[in-house]
């Protein structure tokens, strides 16, 4: 660069970078507001899951029926955690009445979230929990919290899958990343949930297909007598699934999300269930405490989504109805306190 | 041959093999200050093989190698450079995306600053570049151009000042013109004349016997990594040179 | 003797030859690069007239411009290593993973007792050990950089996963995040330091001698070898240079995300190869500017707020952000 345009370019910056001062801020909205006024960002994990995207869906359905405004961002990337929080700075000077947040780590949007508290707005937070120490030395609170419970989700499956094979049996597991949260949580209430069963691992296949695949076919060798699999996830499921075909079994396959692509596969039989967990119902009830709090109502601080075990016995009415809600219907504490 | 302190450079028995093929078999020649000195020969005679020994690119296996009469030993060419030898390849060495003074001062930039914390003396440069370049009558529009707008011509006439800017004795040139047309060959046998006038030491490789027999003082043709003969440029002729280089002639000493 | 005098107003025989402004800009216009440079202001002003005309209570806010300033910080930082690698006509593919694994060691120092800052210079070094590595590879056996640093990518990714055992650190560290939060007056502190280390850089590839065997190196390496430029040494700092920001760069995230994430972080990585070629520097190397990537980090931050402050949808960010940054480099191309 030549000296002349050098400083030419740096004092064009400026002069753009004051452009972005020129104006002034808003002031927020009180409550009690009309719904067709009301506003929601939402800024969830990155949409190149199924998982999220199904959060997504049951956002933007549940704002176009109740006719409020939401602006639904997610980070670049499923690792951007930087990104994340630069769309979360984005959104949180803006005029909005509520937030609705999932964090890619349980860290990494709390100073944002401190912005948000500070303006007076509220946050609903859902699926994956915000830290509550970093959350509260970045001076932010969450409302209300609108998750499953991993937990209790692996032990449904681990209760439904002793109906199927009996006690005393061996149980190869396969868990997600190490030392992840979620993964640890469906494992060990799996266990719990098919206590006096022999375990085999947890193998850490990262969620993966494939990784999944070769872990269950490495443990298929060295423990013929496997019983049954338990996968922390569906697309772990799907990979374990081809490993015990090709091992020439017929052994029963768990997963946990509720994939449709498992649910098919669960028709088809290749896969024996899923703990489903209903993203699409904790997009939906986001929403609602959002539009109950804009309009000047309270709610619950914590309110655990449903899941259920879908098996061949309820398969065909979850795939009819896309599995967006649980085929036997589910306690929403939010709806009802919504004003029409 | 004796070192004699009135050459500018001169090697005695110099030999280099790579491998089992023998590239130089013994190679003594010399070159006067003020003077053009060409090697000829056909591919593969161990033209590019001396020079690159001499630029200090390879070491030689055994030989000698006298600067103005002092025996040297350098094993790299930065070392040959402090002795005053400056090599023009036929790639130039110059840095397209740089500009004419960075390229003329490219790792001898003059610095100022105390200790550590030296800073390019960007001034000092430029005009010390306008200097070399006036030395040698070459004009070119802006020394704060890039090289890459500039001309075949233009780029050799760059190569060869930075080549005799320097405090240099010998400059070896190999086939400056041989990309070059008929007028910009011209301006670079002017200005290697120049150079020799200001009595540097020119060691010139060229294919072009014209070229050859009207710049060059004194003549080495090689053949097969030995030189055949060396005479004055004025005592011989294009036929006589075809011949040596062919083997046709066996030559003289 | 005169080789073809294209400007007769402009010889340089005998000094410098002082020149009007008028004619200057002139000059400075017919300067290949000179465009090369401009797209990238030119873009950044018309996307902050833009969103500034679409939305000018939300977008063009003192809030919002802190917002921009703060995201652009870190990958202004990262930006400024990749610039050096691309400058010898190299790439640094490894950045974002370099960035994990001295985040990592980060949160194994300062969990092990260190205070802030010295957790911060063992990332830091940590990050300088792996770009060294990278560079003395690809100087001392002759492997391509894209190579080496695509191998340092897996590397260092794995390295992190190892020695954190997959586990994220929290950091809990007042003054750590109050460099995030904080700044000078309305300046935050985290561009302060980007905007530094920036001009640092500048100052380093235009004004020291090996600045200048850096564009030698990347501008034609055999000839920069002929003319006894070490262009092994210069491989090696330019790789160590960006992994020491890399390292650096991982204390920043973690006062901005408040843990030591195992997890690498890859738009990072895109992202600074994508504000180089912006920014007007050659990816074939030797042509370098330091201050166009830097406002091409500025441009594509800037971008990625506005399209979320105007609340497009998440899907159509990712084409309009790859449109711009292909139109820019098309534009950069033709000049």
């Amino acid at each position: 660069m030549k000296k002349n345009n050098r400083f030419l370019t740096i004092g064009i910056s400026v002069v753009a970078a004051a452009a972005l001062v020129l104006a002034g801020t808003t002031p927020s909205n009180a409550a009690g507001k009309k719904l067709s006024s009301i506003r929601i960002a939402v800024v969830i994990k990155g949409l190149d899951n199924p998982y999220f995207v199904s959060v997504k869906q049951g956002i933007i359905d549940t704002a176009k029926k109740l006719g409020v405004v939401a602006n639904v961002q997610a980070a670049p990337g499923l690792n951007d955690d930087i990104g994340q929080a630069n769309k979360l700075d984005a959104l949180a000077g803006q005029n909005y009445d509520c937030y609705i947040v999932i964090p890619i780590t349980s860290n990494n949007l709390s100073q944002g979230l401190g912005k948000v508290t500070k303006a007076g707005k509220p946050i609903i937070n859902i699926d994956s929990p915000v830290d509550p120490a970093s959350l509260k030395a970045a001076g932010g609170k969450i409302t209300s919290f609108a998750g499953t419970d991993n937990t209790a989700a692996g032990k449904a499956g681990g209760v439904s899958m002793l109906k199927l094979i009996g006690s005393g049996k061996k149980i190869g597991l396969i868990a997600g990343l190490a030392g992840n949260v979620t993964s640890n949580a469906r494992i060990a209430g799996f266990e719990a949930g098919a206590a006096g069963s022999t375990f085999v691992g947890p193998v850490n296949a990262d969620w993966d297909t494939t990784k999944a695949l070769d872990a269950a076919n490495a443990m298929l060798v060295a423990n013929p007598d496997i019983a049954a699999f338990f996968a922390a996830n569906d697309q772990m499921a799907q990979g374990v699934a081809k490993a015990v075909a090709a091992a020439g079994k017929k052994i029963p396959v768990y997963g946990v999300d509720g994939l449709m692509d498992n649910l098919n596969l669960i028709k088809a039989g290749s896969v024996t269930a899923s703990i489903s967990q209903y993203p699409y119902v904790m997009g939906k009830m986001g929403v609602e405490a959002c539009v109950v709090l804009a309009q000047g109502g309270k709610v619950p601080a914590w309110t655990i989504t449903p899941y259920g075990v879908i098996d061949s016995s309820n398969v065909d009415v979850a795939l009819k109805s896309g599995n967006q809600t649980p085929p036997g219907g589910y306690k929403d504490p939010y709806a009802p306190l919504i004003k029409k | 041959m004796t070192n004699n302190p009135e050459y500018a450079i001169e090697v005695i028995d110099i030999q280099k093999s790579f491998g089992s093929v023998a590239a130089l078999r013994g190679v003594s020649l010399f070159a006067k200050p003020g003077e053009v000195t060409a090697i000829v020969g056909d591919n593969g005679a161990g033209k590019s093989t001396l020079i690159k020994c001499i630029a200090g690119v390879y070491t030689a296996d055994a030989g000698e190698i006298h600067i103005a009469g002092k025996k040297v030993h350098f094993t790299t060419p930065e070392e040959s450079r402090e002795f005053g030898i400056e090599t023009v390849y036929q790639t130039l060495g110059l840095i397209e995306d740089l500009t004419i003074w960075q390229n003329l001062f490219l790792n001898r930039e003059k610095m100022k600053g105390i200790g550590p914390f030296k800073i390019l003396n960007k001034k000092a440069m430029r005009l010390e570049s306008a200097q070399m370049l006036k030395n040698l009558d070459v004009y070119i529009p802006s020394i704060k151009g890039r090289v890459r707008g500039l001309s075949g011509g233009q780029r050799q006439a760059v190569a060869i000042c930075r080549a005799a800017g320097w405090g240099s004795k010998v400059v070896i040139m190999d086939e400056p013109t041989a990309a070059l047309g008929v007028r910009e060959t011209a301006k670079v046998e002017d200005l290697i004349s120049r150079m020799k006038e200001q009595g540097l030491a020119i060691l010139l490789i060229s294919h072009n016997f014209d070229q050859v027999l009207r710049l060059a003082d004194q003549v080495w043709v090689m053949r097969q990594g030995n030189v055949m003969a060396g005479m004055r440029a004025k005592d011989t002729s294009g036929d006589e040179l075809v011949a040596l280089i062919t083997g046709a002639s066996a030559g003289k000493k | 003797m005169k080789l073809s005098p294209k400007s007769s107003t402009s010889s340089a025989q005998a000094g410098e030859v002082e020149t009007s402004t008028l004619n200057k800009v002139r000059l400075a216009t017919k300067d290949p690069f000179f465009w090369s440079n401009w797209i990238v202001v030119i873009a950044f002003i018309l996307v902050v007239l833009v969103f500034g005309a679409l939305k000018p209570h939300s977008f063009l806010t003192m809030y919002n411009l802190n917002n921009i300033l703060v995201a652009s910080s870190i990958p202004a930082i990262i930006v400024v290593g990749q610039t050096f690698a691309v400058a010898t006509a190299g790439i640094d593919l490894s950045i974002s993973s370099i960035m994990t694994f001295g985040a990592v060691v980060y949160g194994i120092a300062f969990t092990n007792g260190s205070s802030w800052w010295v957790a911060g210079i063992a990332g830091t070094i940590a990050g300088t050990l792996c770009g060294f590595l990278n560079g003395l590879i690809i100087a001392k056996r002759k492997i391509s950089d894209f190579i080496v640093t695509l191998g340092m990518l897996s590397v260092a990714a794995g390295f992190a996963l190892v020695i954190s055992n997959g586990v994220p650190r929290q950091i809990v560290s007042n003054s750590l995040s109050n460099l995030a939060i904080g700044g000078f007056g309305r300046i935050p502190y985290l561009m302060v330091i980007a905007f530094v280390i920036t001009v640092a850089a500048h100052f380093f590839l235009f004004n020291t001698r090996f600045g200048t065997h850096i564009l030698a190196t990347g501008g034609d390496p055999d000839a920069a070898r002929s003319m006894g430029v070490n262009i092994d040494l210069v491989k090696i700092v330019v790789y160590s240079i960006s992994g020491t920001l890399a390292g650096f760069a991982a204390m920043l995230t973690i006062s901005r995300i408040g843990a030591a994430e195992p997890a690498a972080n890859t738009s990072l990585l895109l992202n600074s190869v994508a504000a180089v070629v912006l920014g007007g520097v050659s990816l074939f190397g030797g042509r370098g500017t330091i201050f166009g990537p830097f406002v091409a980090i500025l441009l594509l931050q800037a971008l990625t707020n506005g399209l979320t402050v105007v609340g497009v949808a998440a899907y159509y960010q990712y084409v309009s952000i790859g449109l711009v940054v292909i139109l820019s480099a098309a534009l950069v191309r033709t000049k």
